[in-house]
């Protein structure tokens, strides 16, 4: 039974890599890996070491006593903006160029395309106000980082395939350009630029009237509608939360990205425990806070730390381990980006079913627990860089029944991941052998 | 193989408890200092809407607000319902002292009888949010009978949280006289605001806009009965100011979004720092 479930994945898994735009799809998040990488390093050093609230700076004092610290934090922070702020312009790039190239047409305008196309939906209308004098940017920032991923890639595949079917010719590269091929390139491809740069320019226009954050910002309010307030039903919270790691498969990146420590619930969580001194008894016992952040957040969404533990043990998959390796150290500190793009995890069909069933074993768990009342729910302030498996020793002021919780998540999201991982094991012997 | 790699196994060792041990002894330091702190320093604009609208009345007010305010102000809204309870939507920022809270009621229907239970009900919300945030001191803005539900509230009410003190009130076209026109004829919602008007807080400052679209209303309260204000706030408070607003967007629901109270409720509102220009405007239209 097992074993046929195996193969059929494995089947899904090879006839979804022969379509032409998921190949794109995938290929464009491996080649975005090394952004990605660097991406989730710099983000570590930002805002695990040099924010106001980053965890080493907490726990180290590092503020008080390491030389220039603030401009170590502002350069650090200009890393952040830079490097992971503009993520998506790349992805819009790459995704057109590879679905371009797969139809042997002009992958270098398709791409150049695409990266303005997508430029041209966020810009910031504001700009234009009658109003007095211009306010804000050109572009709305915002949607160009990771969390415009999504949309970046839609543009890429719709420039590509525009590129596909309205070119002229075939684009056949050649060793070294000539101003005569590449004026011909100009030549063969204005219709599917025309086309893309109107198509997205009038979207993007249209967009403005109803949404003042482009359609990045729309796609949010639509997809962040359910996580306003799941309350405290165990199912309503295990909906909105895989629903959000759904999101994070497909590229959109943020709804319930850490609901954080300002919901009422969670103030008046710590309001009692202030008052009490101690966790025990608190009035809001299950919240998206005290369940999903907490305890099935470790390594980032998706319990991506068990992940890394399963390949770093088990995996034989050399693509799989090199990027766990390096991707390990962010990950510790729940910036899981690099893994996302890199392995990927973002639509993969294998790893998608665990990265989905995991947190759900997990905070189902956490709630047994908090309902057998053997540990207090976690009720003081905690951050988004705090390692996964201690937030909920931390977070309840140092129980350790919290503790032992977090580690038996943490096997059971492991023990979870394994068959997944040594799945992949074989897909890489099987793709050997095809590319052989 | 764990011979072989003993020293890694060492080195993970070591980092582990060299995060744990510093990261515990923070987290005990970090709750001793929230126990003394608490949130004092926060004094929120607590935002109370009119008769027949919910909680999302000041949707737009809020929009309007944030455009030019420096500080971007948080939002959390309240549904009081019937029996009591609370409804949580939204969230103050963990480093906002000025946030924006929105009480709305279930029960949001007019005439006395109900403005009176909505005092009770603002009440209830008020300690609740005392009881969380730790504030003690506020600003209050009502529209319509929200302003009504405040003056009640802050006669009657608030002196059973001696701790918190109301430094500002705004009423936005708030009819003291409910919908008579008359300069002589006492509402019983009249009289009762006048009974009780002793309790108003010596210290407060008030401030009642009245909009105009004639000489006589705003096309749903009258002018006459939002003048009837003075006869509770005079010589009970502070200061009292009546400040009347005509022109465009002055018809009664109109109001909270409109860019003259908008500004109005920035400069003696959340007392921002504001160009000479539109101060002037400002005190133009005060009538003293």
């Amino acid at each position: 039974m097992i074993k046929r479930l195996q193969v059929g994945l494995l089947r899904f898994e090879r006839v979804v890599e022969r379509q032409r735009y998921w190949r794109a799809l995938r290929d464009t998040l491996t080649l975005l890996f090394p952004f990605a990488l660097i991406g989730a390093y710099v983000s570590f050093v930002n805002q695990a070491i040099f924010q106001r609230n980053g965890f080493l700076n907490h726990i180290y004092y590092l503020s008080h006593w390491v030389p220039g610290f603030k401009e170590l934090a502002t350069y650090t922070t200009m890393l952040n903006l830079s490097i992971n702020g503009i993520l998506a312009i790349i992805a819009a790039f790459a995704a057109a160029n590879f679905v371009a190239r797969s139809a042997q047409r002009d992958n270098l305008l398709a791409g150049i395309t695409s990266a303005i196309s997508f430029m041209m939906l966020n810009i910031n209308y504001n700009f234009f106000a009658k109003s007095g004098q211009m306010t804000g940017s050109r572009f709305l920032e915002d949607n160009l980082g990771t969390q415009g991923i999504f949309l970046a890639l839609l543009v890429g595949l719709v420039t590509g395939w525009l590129f596909s079917h309205l070119s002229r010719r075939p684009h056949v590269p050649q060793p070294v350009e000539t101003q005569a091929h590449l004026l011909a390139r100009a030549r063969n491809n204005w219709l599917p630029m025309v086309v893309a740069l109107l198509f997205f320019s009038i979207v993007g226009y249209g967009i403005s009237f109803a949404s003042k954050a482009g359609l990045n910002g729309l796609f949010y309010a639509v997809f962040s509608l359910p996580f306003t307030n799941p309350g405290s039903s165990l199912l309503a919270i295990l909906g909105v939360s895989s629903l959000s790691n759904l999101y994070w498969l497909i590229g959109i990146i943020g709804p319930v990205d850490f609901s954080g420590n300002s919901t009422t619930s969670t103030v008046q969580n710590l309001a009692y425990a202030l008052q009490h001194g101690s966790a025990w008894g608190a009035p809001n016992s299950i919240t998206l806070h005290t369940l999903f952040d907490a305890f099935a957040n470790v390594g980032g969404p998706g319990m991506t730390l068990a992940l890394l533990i399963a390949i770093l043990w088990r995996s034989r998959n050399r693509n799989y381990r090199s990027v766990a390796k390096v991707s390990a150290l962010p990950a510790l500190f729940n910036i899981n980006q690099s893994l996302l793009v890199g392995l990927p995890i973002a639509y993969s069909p294998i790893l998608a079913i665990p990265f989905l069933l995991a947190p759900i074993a997990s905070m189902i768990i956490t709630w047994t627990a908090l309902v057998l009342k053997f540990m207090p729910p976690v009720v003081y302030p905690v951050t988004k860089t705090m390692p996964g498996f201690l937030t909920g020793w931390l977070g309840t002021g140092g129980t350790w029944q919290a503790l032992v919780v977090s580690v038996i998540n943490l096997v059971v999201a492991t023990a979870i991941y394994l068959p997944f991982v040594l799945l992949a094991n074989r897909t890489d012997e099987a793709g050997d052998v095809t590319h052989d | 193989m764990i011979r072989r790699y003993w020293w890694r196994w060492l080195l993970g060792l070591v980092a582990l408890i060299g995060i744990s041990w510093p990261a515990y002894t923070w987290t005990q330091a970090n709750i001793k200092t929230l126990k003394n702190t608490g949130r004092s320093r926060m004094a929120p604009v607590i935002m109370v809407p009119g008769s027949s609208a919910s909680q999302n009345r000041f949707d737009s007010l809020i929009t309007e607000l944030g455009k030019e305010t420096p500080k971007k102000h948080s939002v959390l809204k309240l549904t009081v319902q019937t029996d009591g309870s609370i409804k949580y939507s939204g969230s103050i920022d963990h480093n906002d002292n000025e946030p924006f809270i929105v009480i709305g009621f279930a029960n949001n229907h007019d005439g006395k009888a109900n403005i009176d239970k909505q005092a009770v009900w603002l009440n209830t919300a008020f300690k609740d949010l005392v009881k969380t945030y730790h504030f003690n001191h506020f600003y209050a803005l009502g529209h319509s009978n929200g302003g009504l539900i405040w003056t009640l509230f802050l006669e009657r009410y608030l002196k059973e949280t001696p701790k918190v003190h109301i430094d500002r009130l705004m009423t936005i076209a708030s009819p003291y006289n409910m919908e008579s026109t008359s300069t002589t004829a006492k509402t019983p919602m009249f009289q009762e605001l006048y009974k009780y008007r002793t309790g108003l807080p010596e210290s407060l400052t008030v401030y009642s806009i009245a909009g105009t679209e004639n000489y006589t209303s705003d096309g749903t309260v009258p002018y006459n009965s939002v003048n009837y204000g003075k006869y509770i706030f005079q010589d009970q408070v502070k200061h009292f100011t009546e400040i009347t607003v005509t022109g465009a967007n002055t018809a009664h629901s109109d109001l909270p979004q409109n860019k003259q109270i908008v500004s109005l409720i920035r400069q003696y509102l959340l007392a921002e720092n504001m160009s000479d220009k539109v101060q002037q405007q400002n005190a133009q239209r005060i009538q003293h």
